[in-house]
């Protein structure tokens, strides 16, 4: 099956608000507390959002063609992405490890995990809308 | 290149991550028995961690594609089969419910969830596991904390306390302001409140409307055990064996019944003694030897004592850290064995215990398990396969939801 430009912008979507949703909930996590329909939406949605944007990486690293420049860009940000991931999981283990620490204040306990789990999402967001962009150009994928 | 060695190390690093969770500290024993107590609680982070470089491998080796197809992919393989072995005490998590669920089936009738009050219900967590939570930590409700409360000094040692209790009256939260008495781990010789006895469950359950004593006692100064813990206080160590510690924790009792129980709102009638390791042990000698002849002094006689919560707890002392050795004096070493201290008027407990738990072994909890119920005593055994010792530190990993998701139904079933 040959993948369309089209099906790729539908994904892009997707994945689009699938990152912005995440953080959405994310927030929402610590004020609304534990509630278990919201609670297994949001982890279904980590979840997807999660493999959805690796797969995109992935994707990315088959199907862009490196040697335009806006080829370069996307391989770059992609470089940034998973950059962004290492930095994400290395908040979110300080933070959590943290927690119990009584030398630590709260505020920068909560502000690592926020931080850690934000940037992820963010980052993903970003790197979504910028695939999604270039989309239209044709020297840049090898779909077409 | 820089990168991809790097990126290398960091598979290295999952690889030992992965081999620490199957089989802990037992097999290489030295320094990873303290890595251990870090290894199942990140291990889903370890898993995120792989992927990423496994993923900036991909990146990086993108020419090999072409020219050497079979290593290129070898490399990916190992790297996603790395991650994916991380991805065992996730994946174990359906079973450590399965398991809990029949303990409590076999300690409390298989209707016990329908015994706690839908308004109850609403104040615990509503699943044993949310995989959201795990990233973004358990959202604390507003509790009082008070720290270093003097309730000792003498034998050139000042014992203090923290207090951990709800804001507003108790009696509207699950907790209805029951004592939790909490003893650190650390061999008996090092660590301390605070930090090393994991501040959040101590938050957790005051904010479930419990009143919890994270207490200090007497640490042995002559006994060398591993490494101690960092910040281990020093106006806490002298010449003492666990008859000493024990003597501390009920001097803490007379002291909690004719002021602290007062002052801080605590209900006398249902009393908890909770420990982690050496705290565990020291725990359940309080709890199941209250009404032992033995320790008939040692403790308040005015308080109710309604449960026991040990976790990774070793079932008797060393020999070494009593005053006289189990052949010079077969009681004493009696009065400090779990198992002898057991009878059917002793209250339940609920032990937590990691398989791959290097420093107190699981054959022997379960042993443990074994000779309380034999004596009577309702016990529920929580394993965690994969978990190691100290795997409840972070209270929103798929190990501590569970445990804290059944502690505070206990917590309820028995008050």
């Amino acid at each position: 099956m040959r993948i369309q430009n089209k099906q790729i912008k539908y994904l892009c979507i997707i994945i689009f608000v699938a990152n912005i949703s995440s953080i959405i909930l994310g927030v929402l996590h610590y004020f609304i507390g534990l509630n278990i329909i919201i609670g297994n939406i949001f982890s279904i949605l980590i979840v997807i959002s999660w493999f959805l944007n690796v797969g995109l990486i992935i994707f990315d690293e088959y199907k862009v063609d490196k040697s335009s420049i806006l080829g370069k860009k996307i391989n770059l940000l992609g470089y940034g992405f998973l950059f962004v991931h290492i930095i994400a999981i290395l908040l979110l283990v300080g933070g959590l490890f943290l927690l119990n620490a009584n030398w630590f204040s709260p505020l920068l306990q909560y502000s690592l995990i926020l931080t850690g789990f934000i940037s992820f999402f963010t980052y993903g967001a970003i790197f979504t809308y910028f695939n999604y962009k270039s989309l239209d150009s044709r020297e840049v994928w090898k779909f077409e | 290149m820089i990168l991809g060695f790097l990126c290398i190390i960091v598979l290295a690093g999952g690889s030992f991550w992965a081999f620490m969770l199957f089989f802990g500290g037992r097999v290489l024993k030295g320094i990873t028995i303290v890595i251990e107590e870090f290894v199942a609680q990140s291990s889903v982070l370890m898993l995120g961690l792989c992927i990423a470089v496994t993923l900036l491998l991909m990146k990086l080796l993108a020419s090999r594609r072409v020219k050497h197809p079979k290593q290129y992919y070898v490399l990916i393989i190992i790297g996603f089969s790395i991650s994916g072995l991380n991805a065992a005490s996730l994946l174990a998590t359906p079973y450590t419910i399965i398991n809990a669920n029949e303990e409590f089936n076999d300690a409390f009738g298989i209707n016990w969830e329908n015994s706690i009050p839908p308004n109850i219900q609403n104040c615990f967590l509503p699943t044993p596991y949310f995989f959201s939570s795990h990233f973004l930590s358990i959202p604390e409700r507003q509790i009082s904390v008070e720290t270093d409360v003097l309730f000792y000094t003498g034998e050139n040692i000042t014992l203090y306390f923290d207090v951990y209790r709800p804001i507003g009256p108790p009696s509207e939260l699950p907790g209805n302001g029951s004592i939790i008495i909490n003893l650190h781990p650390g061999a008996w010789m090092s660590g301390g409140k605070g930090t090393w006895n994991m501040i959040s469950t101590s938050k957790y359950l005051a904010g479930q409307g419990y009143v919890v004593f994270d207490i200090e006692y007497g640490l042995i100064d002559w006994f060398e055990y591993g490494a101690a813990a960092p910040d281990t206080p020093e106006y806490v160590m002298g010449n003492f064996t666990i008859e000493d510690q024990i003597r501390h924790v009920g001097i803490f009792t007379n002291r909690c019944e004719s002021e602290f129980a007062a002052t801080y709102g605590g209900n006398l009638d249902s009393v908890y003694f909770m420990g982690r390791s050496a705290g565990a042990h020291l725990a359940g000698v309080a709890g199941l030897g209250y009404n032992y002849d033995f320790h008939n002094t040692t403790f308040s006689p005015n308080m109710k004592v309604k449960g026991i919560i040990p976790l990774y707890p070793p079932s008797a002392a060393p020999d070494a850290l009593l005053k006289e050795n189990r052949t010079m004096n077969p009681d004493l070493y009696n009065a400090y064995d779990l198992a002898h201290l057991a009878d059917i008027q002793d209250p339940p407990a609920l032990i937590f215990q990691g398989t791959s738990d290097g420093q107190v072994w699981i054959e022997r909890v379960e042993k443990l398990e074994a000779d309380l119920e034999s004596k009577g005593v309702d016990c529920c055994l929580l394993k965690f396969p994969f978990a190691g010792h100290a795997n409840d530190f972070v209270l929103s990993s798929n190990i501590g939801q569970v445990w804290i998701y059944y502690l505070e139904r206990f917590l309820y079933l028995t008050q």
